[in-house]
């Protein structure tokens, strides 16, 4: 910078004069990656039977069977997410 | 920034007072290899921010801090000022360290400040402007006392996208100690020879093992899982000692280590604001500490597995790659922005958002914020800015597009936890991990709306204020 003086400063080149508090400098690291644990969908066929009975011997009851109904599953699909 | 066109409106008859240095501001010198014409100038002040200044500006607080004390005074009375030109001034006591003494003194030392002033700076300003300077720039960045007495605020920037929800892990001596130990890997010898390391086990990792089978194999069992969680978030503080070290070799103290959480995602910080007083290539190799402890990270992982045959390493050393790729992106206050903002030697380049966007998309006249930039930081920050605007867009978008998704799988896993009371303590301890690691980002989205909403309150109750009232006959 030279050491005379050259020309007067206005108020308003002063007033255009920058300044301005810095952002700190926080250097980040996220956590954003995880691995999950497996979630199991299990999918299952079912066969439905069902039996009237008889009414026995003569339709007396002896000997009758008594209507019934089964049902049974197992497990077709199994789906791991 | 408020900037009258005359002299300092703060000045009352009779109540003038030399203004000072604020106790414990430090000024440090010039910002090296910035992107501005004229090289600005570094104030710390007592609360340890920094503040940018123009030369100019500098030198004026430099001469004030220079003058000579006035011979002591009476202090003036507690009373407000009763002129009918006072502005209000809230306290009307002196700040500590202020000068007061008689007008005519203080208006010889203002006029010795500004001599001292003209002759460095080559511009010559008088005593008047020196008072109006600091009662319009320094002054409400609280490096200087008020001419009429005032102390100076307590500043503290509040960056755009900035870390806000924080607490301290390591004080500041923790973290010196800390970067002590790691500096040495800094030294040029050990920098070439750890790069060829971390290239050949990138090389042998990625080209020879596929991460699927690893993953596969991490995700069956609850162990595993467990583990690779807790060697993610080792590398994370790894990649924050890594800055702490590159801050500490190149000179400069670090400050404090935390964790908190950066928009929506559970985040560690390192503090190391003073190495703004660093040259640019020392500011770049803080700013790349961090991906080159990412980088040593990976050779142990690698000799780990060659040692052991451990699959989920593997799975480890993709969780790592991918947290270097996130790092260097320059969208986000990441440390690939702050390599960016090195590069030009710009401290803040959000803040050119604003005006780059209106001169360019808009075609209004260039912001005086733009005029004292040199050219090339300018093209580059320009292009940045039309190039990450778009993109930030897009990713603050599908932020928050994905919250609800992140909300239904908190809710379910919650449920499962709950309903599953036979689960080993493992999977417990596994499912209350992933919870709270879904639960942070939904927290950090309700903190950040409540920001959100806070802002546009105070911009919707600012703009109602400042509205000025027209009179009902004014011709449109």
């Amino acid at each position: 910078m030279s050491s005379a003086p050259v020309r007067a400063a206005t108020f308003a080149e002063l007033g255009a004069l920058s300044a301005e508090a810095l952002p700190p400098r926080t250097l980040l690291s996220v956590v954003t990656q995880s691995p999950r644990l497996p979630r199991t969908e299990v999918f299952y066929a079912c066969q439905h039977t069902w039996s009237s009975g008889t009414p026995g011997i003569l339709n007396t009851g002896l000997l009758a069977e008594p209507a019934r109904s089964t049902t049974t599953c197992i497990p077709a699909v199994i789906v791991t997410h | 920034m408020n900037t009258p066109a005359s002299p300092s409106e703060h000045a009352v008859a009779g109540r003038r007072v030399l203004p000072t240095l604020a106790e414990g501001a430090e000024l440090l010198g010039e910002y090296r290899n910035s992107g501005y014409r004229e090289p600005p100038r570094l104030v710390r002040l007592p609360n340890r921010q920094l503040v940018r200044l123009a030369p100019l500006l500098y030198l004026v607080a430099e001469a004030l801090r220079d003058l000579p004390p006035p011979p002591a005074s009476p202090p003036p009375s507690a009373s407000p000022p009763s002129s009918a030109d006072a502005v209000s001034t809230g306290d009307a006591s002196p700040a500590v360290g202020t000068a007061i003494a008689r007008d005519g003194e203080v208006a010889a030392a203002l006029d010795e400040a500004a001599a001292t002033v003209s002759r460095r700076a080559g511009v010559r300003i008088t005593g008047e402007q020196v008072a109006y300077i600091a009662d319009t720039k320094l002054a409400p960045l609280g490096i200087t006392s008020y001419s009429d007495g005032r102390p100076p605020p307590l500043v503290k920037a509040d960056p755009f996208l900035g870390l806000r929800f924080r607490m301290t892990l390591l004080p500041e001596r923790g973290t010196w100690l800390l970067a002590g130990m790691f500096a040495w890997l800094f030294h040029p010898v050990v920098l070439v020879l750890a790069m060829g390391a971390v290239a050949s086990s990138e090389i042998w990792l990625l080209g020879s093992h596929s991460p699927a089978e690893a993953l596969r194999q991490v995700i069956m069992r609850p162990v595993t899982i467990l583990l690779v969680l807790a060697l993610s978030v080792f590398s994370c503080l790894f990649h924050e000692a890594g800055h702490a070290a590159a801050c500490r070799y190149g000179g400069e103290r670090p400050g404090v280590m935390g964790c908190g959480i950066y928009l929506v995602w559970p985040a560690f910080f390192t503090d190391i604001t003073e190495s703004y007083r660093l040259g640019r290539g020392a500011r770049l190799r803080t700013d790349l500490g961090g991906v080159y402890f990412n980088g040593l990270y990976i050779v142990a992982l690698t000799l780990a597995y060659l040692q052991t045959g451990f699959a989920p390493l593997l799975v480890v050393a993709l969780y790592v790659n991918m947290e270097i790729v996130q790092q260097l992106l320059p969208t986000l206050r990441f440390d690939g922005y702050y390599i960016m903002s090195d590069l030009v030697g710009i401290p803040d380049l959000f803040k050119y958002i604003g005006p780059i966007l209106s001169r360019t998309v808009l075609r209004r006249p260039a912001d005086v914020r733009l005029d004292v930039l040199k050219r090339w930081p300018q093209l580059i920050v320009t292009a940045w800015v039309v190039t990450i605007v778009p993109v930030l867009v897009l990713q603050l978008g599908i932020l928050f597009l994905s919250v609800p998704g992140l909300v239904v799988d908190l809710w379910r896993m919650t449920r499962t936890l709950a309903a599953n009371a036979t689960a080993g303590p493992l999977e417990t301890v596994v499912s209350v991990l992933q919870i709270l690691l879904l639960a942070l980002p939904v927290l950090g989205l309700a903190l950040l709306a409540a920001q959100l909403v806070r802002w546009l309150a105070r911009k919707i109750v600012a703009l109602a204020v400042s509205r000025p009232r027209r009179p009902a006959d004014q011709a449109a």
